[in-house]
Formats: C-alpha cells, sequence, structure tokens
C-alpha cells in the first residue's frame, strides 16, 4: 500500500510536469510563431496611434527607469538570438554598424557607422568587405579597440561551444558565407575549444582595418554586421560560458545583475570618450541615468503596475490583452499611455503546392479572393492588435507597393475555380493552432473558403507539435496558418528561408525556378533604395502571379506605459528605442 | 438505605424520525455493598440507562425523572459537577475492552490520568496508586505494565485494566455494562471471577448489565429485566430463578446454554423487539408473547406489581395462577 | 524500528528511480517519437540547417542513444559529472566555474547554469511559501475543523462547510488574482509581486503573506473537512467515552483524547501536503511572481529546458519520498500501533 502511494505520488508529479510542459509550449511556441527574431525596418508611413518622433519632446536628463520582465532571456552576455533582448544590448553595446536611434523601422540603407569610421568598402568581386575603425575607440578599462577585438569578437561570437542557450551560435546562418567559418565551427566542436584555428576569412589587416572575405558575393552581408549581438568586446574576452557581458563599447553597462530576479543597468563612464572620438549620439539621446529591471512579474501584475505608474514599463509582458486591449485604449485615464505600432511580422496561410489541389495557382489566388482578411483580425484582437494583410512583405519592406494585393472577391474567387476546372466541392485540410484564437481563425477561414465551394476540414495543433508537423512533407493538410517576423528590414529575410525551393521553414514546398532565379539576382545588389523596390515589386508579383501563400494579417506592437514615461518609442527596428526615452520627474 | 435511586426515569433520543424513547419509566434501587443485575435483550435500554446515571448520554437525549446517587440528585446537575462524581463516586466498566482504551497512550498514562482528574496528588503517588490497582486485578508485574500500551494486552487483561481504572478512586457505584460479552469463555470466567472477589472488598453498590442470566446468577443479589425500555420483572436472583413471572423472562432462561437440553438447541424467543421509535400500545411484549391476550395489546400497560413474594413485582396481565405454572416450567429447579 | 527505517529508506530510491526512468522516456523519446519535437531542433535556432541541429545535438550531449543518456544521468546523479562533460558544458571555465554551470542533475539548456544552482536559488523561495501557508492553513483549519466537529449541526458547523466549500471550488489563481487586485492593486496592502529573502524577515513576510494566505485558504478548507471529519470518528470512539466516564473535562477530552487520534491521518496528508507543495506550488508562484520551483519548473517547460524540468521532477520526487518517510517516522512516534506493528 505504502508503495503504491509513493507511485501515485510520483505519478502524480509527473503529470504535473507534463501538464505544465503543455501549458509552457503554448507559452514558448507563441515567440516561435511570432518568428523569434526581431527586426529592423523601414517606416512605411505607419499609422501609430502615440508616440513616434512626430511628437518628440525635449528630454529631461536624470532617472531611472523601472521596468518588468515576466520571464528572464536567455543570457545576458550579448549573444542573444532573440529580438526582445537586442533592444537592451543596443543601449549597453556598440557594434561595428547599427542603426539610427531616430528612425522607428529603419530601413537596410539607414545602417550607419558606430564603431567603423565609415560604411565597408567592397571589393570588385564583391567578396571582400573592408571595415576601418574609428580612431581613439577605448573599452571601459581604457585600452584601445583594434582590428584585432573585431576578429576575435566574431570567433567569440561564432565559438559554438559558449553559446547562449538558446539559439545556438546566434544565427550562425548569417556568417556561413565567411571563409573559413564552418572549419572553425567544426575544429572548434571536435576540439570543445581547445583547437582554435581562427576564421580565415576575417583578417585584421592593421590595427585598425579589418577584412571580411565571403565565398561568394552576398550584398545583404553588412546586415550582419549591424545585428543585435554582432557588438565588439576585447580580444581578451576568454570564450567560457557566462549570463554576464563582457566588457562593451557603449554608454551603459549591467552594474548588477541577480538571475532571474533583478539587472541594474547604469551608465558606463568611458562612454563620453568614444562619443568624443566620433561614435555617434545625438543631444536628446541617452537620458536615463539607470534602468532598473525587475525579472518574474507576472503580466497581469505588471499591468495592475503600470496602471498605478509603479513601473515605467514592461519589457515582455503582454498585458494589456484581448478585451483589455480596446478598453485600455479608449479609458481617458490610460489613453495617452497606449500606443499600437505595426511590427514587422505577418501571419500567413501556407498552402501545401506540391500536391493537389494546391499545386494549382488559380486555387491559391481563389483563397486568397475569399478570404475575409477582416473578420479574421477581429477574431484575433481587432485592429488594434492586427492589420488586415495580403502582401508578402511586412509594411516597412513595401516601398511604395500597395499594401493590399488582395481584396475580399467572392465572385473573383468562384469564377476563379470554375476557370481551374477543378470540381467542386473541393476538399481540404486546413491545420492550425488549437489555442486561443487560432480555433475561431480557423472558423472564419473556413466559412469563407466554404462560401466559395471548398469543403474544409480544420486540424487543430498543439503548439509544441506544430510547427514540427508543417514542415514535415509526408504532412496531411492543404493550408496550414504560420507566421514569420523578419530578422533585419531586407525581404531576403523572408525570401531566403520561406520560399526559396528546399528551405527549412518553406513548408509549402513552394518551388519556383523563375522565382529563385529572380531572388538571387536581386539579392546581389548592394542595399538602398533599388534593392528594395525591386523586392516590394517581387512581392506584389508573387503574392498576385504565384500566390505560394495567402497573407493574413500584419501584427502590431500593443504598449502600455508610465505617465511620466516621454518619448516612448517601439518600432520593428530596435524595438524598444531606450535611447530616446526619458523621465518627465527625471528621478 | 438504597445507593442509588432511579425513580421513573425516561431516557429520549432525539432522531430524524422522530424521538425514541429508549428508557420508558424505570425506577430501581441498589444498595451499597449489593450488586443489581439488568437483563435483556440488546437493545432495549440496559445501556441507555446506564449511560443515563453517568450522564455519558449525548446532546440529543434528555433524561427525565430522577436519578439520586445517595442524597444527589443527578438529573439536571450541572455538566460541570456531574463530571467530578464521575470516575470518583461512580465509574464504569464498558462491554469492548479492545476499544475502551486510548490506543496511543501507554496503560500507566490512562490510569494516572484517572486518579489525578479527582484527586490532588504527586504523579509518583498516582503511579503507585496505578501500580496497587493493577495488582488488585491481578495483573501481573503491573509497573511494568503501567508502560505498555494496550495493543500489547490481551483482551481480558485490558479488561482488568478497565477494572482496575474504574475502582482506582473507590467509587461508590460501580456500573459494569456487559464485562465479560466481548471476551472468550475461559476469560469471561477468569474476569466473573475477578468482580466476585471484589464485590466484597470494594463495598460500592454494583449495576450489572448483561443479557445473560448466567452471569446474572453468578454475580447478582437483585435482578431487574428489561424489555423495550420498561421494567418487566424484578425480583431476588434466588426468586427470579425460582420462580420467574414473566413471560419474557421465561424465554431467557429457556435460551440459556445447557437448560433446555432435551431440544438439543438453544431457545430463541420468536420475534424481534419492537421499535421504540413507534412501540405498540400496551404491553410491549405482547407481539412475541405466547400467552398474549386482547387485554395486553391495549393500553393501559401493566403496571409492575408485587407479586407477593418478597420483594419481588412484574408488570403481565396474566393471572398468578398461570404465571406460577407457566414459572415453573422454565424455573431453575424444574430444569435441574 | 531500524529496519522499519531501511525498508523506507530502500522504497524511496526505488521510486526515485521509476520517476527518474519516467521524466526520461517523457521528456526524451516520448516527446520525441510523439510529437517529433526535438530540444536540439529548438536550440538551433531559427531556420537551423540540419548541420547546425546535429551540432546543438551534440553540444546538449543528445547525440547518445537514449539508454546511454539515461544510465548518464542515473551516474552524474550520484557521482556528479564527468570530466568529458565538463570539457563540453564549460570549456575554458575555471573548476568553481564550472560547478556553477554543471551539477549532479545536470546544466541548463536555456540559462546559464547548473540545474542545481537553480534549484537551490528556488528552493528557500518554495520553502517560504509553504511553510507559512501550512502554519497558517493549520491555524485556521485545526480550531474551526475540532469546533464544527464538537457542535455538529450548530451554525458554526454549517458556516464551516460552506468556507471549506468556497475555499475548495474557487481556483487557486482565480482567488489569487482577485486577492492582488483588491489587496495589492486596489488597496495596496501588499506588495503585487516578489520575494524578499529572510535575511529582512519583516519583507519576507509583508512580501509571501498574501501568497501564503491564498494558497492556505484551499488547503484550510480541506484540512478543515478532514479535521471534522476524523474528530467526528475519534469522539464517537469507545476510548473517548471512558476518557468522560472518567470524569475527563471536555477540553482534556477533545485535545489529549480525541484529537491525538485525529492527528493521525492528518499529520499523513499534511506531510504529503507539504511534499507535493515543497515540490512548487506553481500556480501562486507564477501568479505572484516567487521565483520558486513551481515558477522555475514552468519557465523551464516553456523552453523545453529538459534538464530542468527534469531535475525540479526529481528533487520534487525525492522530497516527496523524503516526506513520506518523515510522516511514517512521526506516525511511529504518534501511534504505537505503526511502532510495534
Amino acid at each position: 500500500m505504502k508503495h503504491l502511494r509513493y507511485l501515485l505520488m510520483a505519478a502524480a508529479l509527473v503529470a504535473i510536469a507534463i501538464v505544465a510542459a503543455a501549458c509552457g509550449s503554448s507559452g514558448s511556441s507563441s515567440s516561435t510563431s511570432s518568428g523569434g527574431g526581431g527586426s529592423d525596418t523601414a517606416a512605411a508611413g505607419g499609422d501609430y496611434l502615440n508616440g513616434g518622433f512626430a511628437a518628440a519632446e525635449t528630454p529631461v536628463k536624470g532617472g531611472t527607469l523601472k521596468m518588468a520582465m515576466n520571464s528572464n532571456i536567455d543570457c545576458w552576455n550579448g549573444l542573444s538570438y532573440y529580438g526582445i533582448s537586442w533592444s537592451v544590448f543596443y543601449f549597453m553595446a556598440r557594434g561595428l554598424y547599427g542603426y539610427p536611434n531616430t528612425v522607428v523601422a529603419p530601413a537596410t540603407d539607414e545602417m550607419q557607422p558606430e564603431l567603423a569610421a565609415d560604411m565597408p568598402s567592397v571589393s570588385s568581386d564583391g567578396k571582400t568587405y573592408t571595415v576601418k575603425l574609428r580612431e581613439g575607440l577605448t573599452f571601459p578599462d581604457g585600452s584601445p579597440v583594434t582590428a584585432k577585438d573585431v576578429k576575435a569578437t566574431y570567433e567569440y561570437m561564432l565559438d559554438p561551444n559558449i553559446q547562449c542557450a538558446t539559439g545556438g551560435p546566434p544565427a550562425s546562418g548569417y556568417y556561413s558565407g565567411i571563409v573559413g567559418e564552418s572549419e572553425y565551427s567544426d575544429a572548434m566542436t571536435k576540439s570543445k575549444g581547445k583547437n582554435n584555428i581562427g576564421i580565415s576569412g576575417i583578417k585584421a589587416v592593421d590595427d585598425l582595418t579589418t577584412s571580411f572575405t565571403l565565398v561568394k558575393p552576398d550584398g545583404s552581408f553588412p546586415r550582419a554586421l549591424a545585428m543585435g549581438w554582432a557588438f565588439i568586446v576585447p580580444a581578451s574576452t576568454p570564450h567560457k560560458k557566462s549570463d554576464t557581458p563582457p566588457p562593451f563599447v557603449g554608454p551603459y553597462k549591467i552594474s548588477d545583475y541577480q538571475l532571474d530576479k533583478s539587472v541594474t543597468i547604469e551608465r558606463e563612464p568611458s562612454w563620453d570618450k568614444n562619443v568624443a572620438a566620433g561614435v555617434p549620439q545625438a543631444d536628446n539621446e541617452n537620458n536615463v541615468d539607470a534602468i532598473d529591471l525587475q525579472i518574474g512579474v507576472p503580466d497581469e501584475t505588471q499591468y495592475a503596475q503600470l496602471k498605478n505608474n509603479e513601473i515605467d514599463m514592461t519589457f515582455d509582458g503582454s498585458a494589456p490583452t484581448g478585451s483589455e486591449v480596446p478598453a485600455t485604449a479608449n479609458d481617458p485615464a490610460y489613453k495617452s499611455r497606449f500606443y499600437s505600432t505595426p511590427d514587422a511580422a505577418v501571419d500567413y496561410a501556407v498552402f501545401k503546392t506540391d500536391v493537389a489541389p494546391f499545386d494549382n495557382v488559380m486555387l491559391r489566388q481563389a483563397v486568397n479572393y475569399a478570404l475575409d482578411r477582416d473578420a479574421i483580425v477581429k477574431v484575433i484582437g481587432g485592429k488594434l492588435s492586427r492589420s488586415p494583410w495580403s502582401q508578402i512583405l511586412s509594411e516597412n519592406l513595401l516601398a511604395d507597393q500597395p499594401t493590399d494585393v488582395y481584396s475580399m472577391d467572392v465572385e473573383k474567387a468562384k469564377q476563379l475555380i470554375k476557370d481551374s476546372g477543378v470540381p467542386t466541392p473541393i476538399n481540404i485540410t486546413l491545420a492550425n493552432f488549437s489555442d486561443a484564437p487560432s480555433p475561431q481563425v480557423s472558423a472564419a477561414m473556413k466559412e469563407a473558403l466554404e462560401a466559395v465551394g471548398f469543403k474544409v476540414t480544420v486540424k487543430a495543433l498543439s503548439a509544441d507539435v506544430y510547427y514540427g508537423f508543417l514542415a514535415d512533407p509526408k504532412s496531411d493538410y492543404n493550408i496550414g496558418v504560420a507566421a514569420w517576423g523578419e530578422d533585419y528590414a531586407d525581404a531576403i529575410t523572408y525570401y531566403g528561408p520561406l520560399l526559396l525551393c528546399g528551405q527549412g521553414s518553406n513548408y509549402g514546398q513552394f518551388c519556383d525556378k523563375g522565382f529563385d532565379a529572380k531572388v538571387d539576382e536581386i539579392n546581389q545588389l548592394p542595399p538602398g533604395a533599388d534593392r528594395t523596390a525591386q523586392f516590394a515589386q517581387l512581392s506584389t508579383d508573387t503574392a498576385t502571379n504565384l500566390a505560394p501563400w495567402a497573407t493574413l494579417d500584419l501584427r502590431r506592437k500593443i504598449s502600455f506605459v508610465s505617465e511620466r514615461l516621454g518619448n516612448y518609442v517601439w518600432g520593428p527596428g530596435k524595438q524598444f528605442y531606450f535611447a530616446s526615452y526619458f523621465l518627465k520627474d527625471g528621478k | 438505605m438504597a445507593l442509588l435511586t432511579v425513580e421513573n426515569l425516561r431516557t429520549t433520543f432525539r432522531t430524524d424520525d422522530g424521538p425514541v424513547g429508549a428508557v420508558d419509566g424505570v425506577s430501581l434501587s441498589v444498595d451499597a455493598g449489593k450488586v443489581l443485575g439488568i437483563v435483556g435483550e440488546s437493545g432495549c435500554g440496559k445501556s441507555a440507562m446506564s449511560l443515563s446515571i453517568m450522564g455519558l448520554l449525548p446532546k440529543t437525549a434528555t433524561v427525565e425523572g430522577s436519578i439520586r446517587l445517595g442524597e444527589r440528585e443527578l438529573v439536571g446537575l450541572p455538566a460541570g459537577e456531574l463530571r467530578t462524581l464521575r470516575g470518583d463516586d461512580m465509574a464504569m466498566i464498558f462491554q469492548d475492552p479492545m476499544t475502551s482504551l486510548n490506543p496511543v497512550m501507554t496503560i500507566g498514562w490512562q490510569l494516572i490520568e484517572a486518579v489525578r482528574l479527582h484527586q490532588k496528588v504527586s504523579k509518583a503517588e498516582a503511579r503507585q496508586r496505578a501500580i496497587e490497582g493493577l495488582a488488585a486485578v491481578g495483573i501481573p508485574s503491573p509497573e511494568d505494565r503501567l508502560r505498555s500500551y494496550p495493543m500489547e494486552l490481551s483482551g481480558g487483561m485490558r479488561q482488568r485494566v478497565m477494572i482496575a481504572m474504574a475502582l482506582l478512586n473507590r467509587p461508590r457505584l460501580l456500573i459494569a455494562d456487559e464485562p465479560t460479552t466481548a471476551l472468550d469463555v475461559t476469560t469471561q470466567a477468569q474476569i466473573l471471577e475477578l468482580m466476585r472477589d471484589l464485590r466484597s472488598e470494594v463495598d460500592a453498590a454494583i449495576v450489572l448489565i448483561t443479557h445473560d442470566l448466567g452471569v446474572v446468577a453468578e454475580l447478582c443479589d437483585e435482578v431487574a429485566v428489561m424489555y423495550a425500555g420498561r421494567i418487566v420483572e424484578r425480583a431476588t436472583v434466588d426468586e427470579l430463578f425460582a420462580h420467574p413471572q414473566h413471560p419474557y423472562t421465561w424465554g431467557l432462561l429457556a435460551s440459556l446454554p445447557g437448560r433446555n437440553l432435551a431440544s438439543e438447541r438453544l431457545h430463541q424467543i420468536p420475534g424481534t423487539p419492537p421499535s421504540l421509535l413507534r412501540p405498540p400500545a400496551g404491553c410491549r411484549f405482547a407481539p412475541r408473547c405466547p400467552f398474549a391476550m386482547d387485554v395486553c395489546r391495549a393500553d393501559p400497560a401493566p403496571a409492575l406489581t408485587a407479586t407477593g413474594r418478597g420483594t419481588a413485582a412484574v408488570a403481565c396481565h396474566l393471572t398468578q395462577d398461570v404465571r406460577d405454572r407457566e414459572g415453573a416450567r422454565h424455573s431453575g429447579e424444574e430444569q435441574a | 524500528m531500524i529496519r522499519f527505517l531501511v525498508r523506507r529508506i530502500l522504497g524511496g530510491i526505488f521510486v526515485v528511480l521509476v520517476v527518474t526512468l519516467a521524466v526520461f522516456v517523457l521528456f526524451g523519446p516520448v516527446l520525441r517519437w510523439h510529437s517529433n519535437i526535438s530540444p536540439a531542433r529548438l536550440y538551433a535556432g531559427k531556420n537551423p540547417t540540419p548541420a547546425q541541429i546535429e551540432r546543438v545535438s551534440a553540444l546538449l550531449g543528445l547525440d547518445k542513444p537514449y539508454y546511454v543518456q539515461y544510465a548518464y544521468t542515473l551516474q552524474r546523479l550520484v557521482l556528479g559529472p564527468t570530466q568529458e562533460e565538463r570539457d563540453r558544458v564549460c570549456p575554458g571555465s575555471t573548476a568553481a566555474e564550472c560547478d556553477q554551470l554543471l551539477g549532479r542533475f545536470g546544466s541548463s539548456f536555456a540559462k546559464q547554469r547548473s540545474v542545481d544552482s537553480l534549484i537551490w536559488e528556488a528552493f528557500p523561495v518554495t520553502l517560504s511559501l509553504t511553510l507559512i501557508a501550512a502554519v497558517l492553513w493549520l491555524l485556521i483549519s485545526i480550531p474551526i475543523g475540532i469546533i464544527a466537529a464538537i457542535r455538529p449541526r450548530s451554525i458554526f458547523d454549517r458556516v464551516s462547510i460552506v468556507f471549506v466549500l468556497i475555499g475548495q471550488s474557487l481556483p487557486v489563481y482565480y482567488f489569487g488574482l482577485l486577492a492582488l487586485y483588491f489587496l495589492a492593486y486596489k488597496y495596496q496592502l501588499f506588495p503585487l509581486s516578489g520575494y524578499e529573502p529572510l535575511s529582512d524577515p519583516g519583507q519576507w513576510l509583508y512580501h509571501l503573506l498574501l501568497p501564503a494566505s491564498v494558497l492556505a485558504l484551499q488547503f484550510a478548507a480541506i484540512y478543515v473537512r478532514i479535521t471534522r471529519s476524523q474528530m467526528l470518528d475519534t469522539l464517537s470512539e469507545d476510548y473517548v467515552r471512558t476518557a468522560r466516564a472518567k470524569g475527563a473535562g471536555e477540553t482534556r477530552i477533545i485535545i489529549r483524547h480525541a484529537f491525538r487520534n485525529a492527528m493521525l491521518p492528518i499529520v499523513t496528508m499534511f506531510g504529503l501536503d507539504l511534499g507535493l507543495l515543497l515540490g512548487g506550488a506553481i500556480l501562486i508562484e507564477v501568479t505572484f511572481g516567487l521565483q520558486g520551483l513551481g515558477w522555475l519548473a514552468v519557465e523551464a517547460a516553456k523552453r523545453l529546458d529538459v534538464p530542468t524540468t527534469a531535475g525540479i521532477v526529481l528533487f520534487s520526487a525525492i522530497l516527496i519520498v523524503a516526506a513520506n518517510i518523515v510522516v511514517d517516522l512521526i506516525n511511529a512516534s504518534l501511534d504505537p500501533r505503526i511502532r510495534l506493528e
């Protein structure tokens, strides 16, 4: 009897663990489903409900910004892959390149030199990028920043042994084009860090000059030098796992870190010298003296604290959510502190293009016409949370392309189905997440599709298994709802992983040689208006002619901050623009 | 002078179905040094009566009438005063020694508690008395037993402990409620012998409640036969066995083992005792009585009336002749 | 007594073994086969190549066959991590730094810490919460349960039954949110969130009182019920009647005779509840932002941090088994029937 009791207790425990795992994973998937990545981007005249630089006030200097977060970020050493952490590292660290703090969603061509003295020079074969550091830069201990440090930084960053828990080497894919990167990774993996052969493609040419040699030309490579983890650290930084940052070149530093409890960020005294050396900093930037971040504060608590002005902002909190969103946005007491800002991520319904019936492009177009995106946005939480969307790319990448390539047109959809010659009703399976509000989205889609001649079976899957299911070519579905967010403001971050033949995240097995060739061609172009415009045109053309998926909505970021927080800006670029924030009472 | 006098005792339990008159107008008395046996089937009100005397009934019960211990009226006595009498002036031994001792306390703890609840003596003194008490009931090496838990003792030993505990404070009244029923036959005999021995030593009035006339024969001076909450016959032991007067008593006598060898099986009184929730009118034994007459089934019930032989009394409508004749058939003399 | 103890401990070790196996199978093969989830796939980042997944798999030690992984998990639990794993998990670190990264429960996938250190940091929070809650619920429930039992059907008893119903049917997170809203947010009597270590006892209690009370209320309801029914049972026992016949006062009868016996099942249940709660009061900890084991478990499960999740489950299993043994010992000391059997 006793033993049985133990066993029952054990079983109960395991059950609890499973329940916890099940509940937990749906949480994690929301970050995965949003693409996990952060972004970076061109403002396409987004409708900011509040804030934005248009409303910029002259900041008060000083004070401690109080911030709360629910779950700690993976690691505070700067090697984090997830966008949420980049914003705070942008506040503390500088890489060779970055984006101005004055642009909410900077386009790639708005990239600016930070520690680098100028934009990189490219060799005539397009394979070698040369970067020159500013003169007179110093690390916090006063030692100069040299090209050796730059080379060592990238080797530190790409050492697979010491990576921040999640994400492996921060998207090492960005750097796999560097000559010698894969040899370096292999050697370091096999020797457990003992055989540091270095990356042969990165060379310290002289004290200030570093060259990056690529296997083949890649116009987007400079973006990789501006990513939210590519911060320069001293060459002496040991290759070991750590949860605290190495000494960065930056305006602020972490002065105290209690695991999962709190982070205190204060001004870095050496910063002024670096500003004097030319690192960009506007007068209205870097206003607060410190940030006090409390970790592990539940969303509801954060929401209550925000209402009471006990904290200034939430770092990762999702409150307000659901019906609280419009309630907060319309409450006179809170209205002025509420923001809804377009994000650079889309939800889309991918077609399995390798099997019938959606190997037929007319049917894919028909679905695009049939869907009622307004109804879908409504069930997800209204237009404060989402915008109806039918382009491939998110708003910031579209240049002057129209945002609505498809608008609901039932007759057109029916006509396309008729023209396709496929007999109705057409039986299809729709895959989607099983947690709210996905079932309602599925229902709205089903209703719209059945109105034009499809017969829809909905398949709801738990978030833990969902992407595994979508990615498996053998999985039995015809349309699957997915989400994607860009890593930086360049269309290649959509086209590359999602639509080129044979890519891992190309769930629908979409493969069009002409499209691939076009992407490859435009990708040779350097960043700039031309590249952006051509990729944007490709988005319209692809959505219209090939319809590899049906985009449903563009995500929006909901923010709710304290009364005293001035110049609050959120944008898909750096996410939180901490540098511009100030505290009206200066405390 | 009677030590315990009970007059017209009525004990009623409140139940969801209505009041149950467990004891319905019982009067009796016991002298110091005497043993009164109360006999009847289970459910006849014997225990309710003894608990009424001890004041141990639950709150759902009401007690009316009079119970006097010496000069003192117990009915209506405040709970606190009644408590000081319990275990001191009057003590009780229960039926099941297996469950009547606290299983998680040592024998010593329970005995010492009994002493110190009523007497301001030191622990050591109380302990000494406990040892003496155990010795008096024939428990070997009593000092060691103080450290024992009830589960370590046999049923007979436990009942000895219960008896010792009851006698610790030299009570004037001892109520023994089926003290041997739960024990095996050999142990029963030992406990009965112990009680007989103690009887002369303690000089208390003893009320012995039993369903077993055999036990009565061995221990008692007087006996009252109860049926369905009432006393139907009262007599000295000798008189009861010599001239049993009530048909119910005849039934009880007939069911004594060894008394009815001719039929080679134990006699059973047919039927079951009536529900006390709605007792039958008239004589309550009438539904089971082979001699019942119309008058028996109508109110008023026959009153307890003297038979003319000593103190004996019976509550029955049968004529004296019939009772004597039938009684003789069931008497101890005839069958012996 | 010694044999009793040895038997219990051996049984406990067996249970812990079974739990480790169950945890291992659930978080390893079952996740893989049933749901096509591989932690390596998750930890390889966004849109990883097969080579990247393989590399992460090797780094996390997931590239070996399951039985080897399991055997090693057990070996590490008993003997500590091997040099091979230390080299793999913490290259370039000193031994002391590596101890922070890797312990007997392994190394967290999601944080740059050993599972052991995460557990030992979270445990005081859970322990404090549980102990305060336990003191509160016993203080509330036992007197109420006893009074309800000695006055059955009284107004008090009926009110206590309503209390039991409310306490048991209000979900703790809902009640917790209500308490947070009114007591912490609206009237600001308590802090909204967080934990303060015992080094400042006043703050410690101030931060834990609200969550502990919410937790206690739920358990108090259960304990009122069990105390009441146990007391009703023991009060009708023969030995209680004997005690009355001895002339013992009501208080003495209730405390020394009836409750002493009624305590036994309550102690058993209390020990098990304590063991379970020490493994993490998930809902309360998450609602009130207390970073105890429950919170840690949710955090770990969210990120498919297998070693941390498994470590917490194992740690909880050890606690529950230990609680069982302690309960058995306490029961044996309270009840000679168990001790002497």
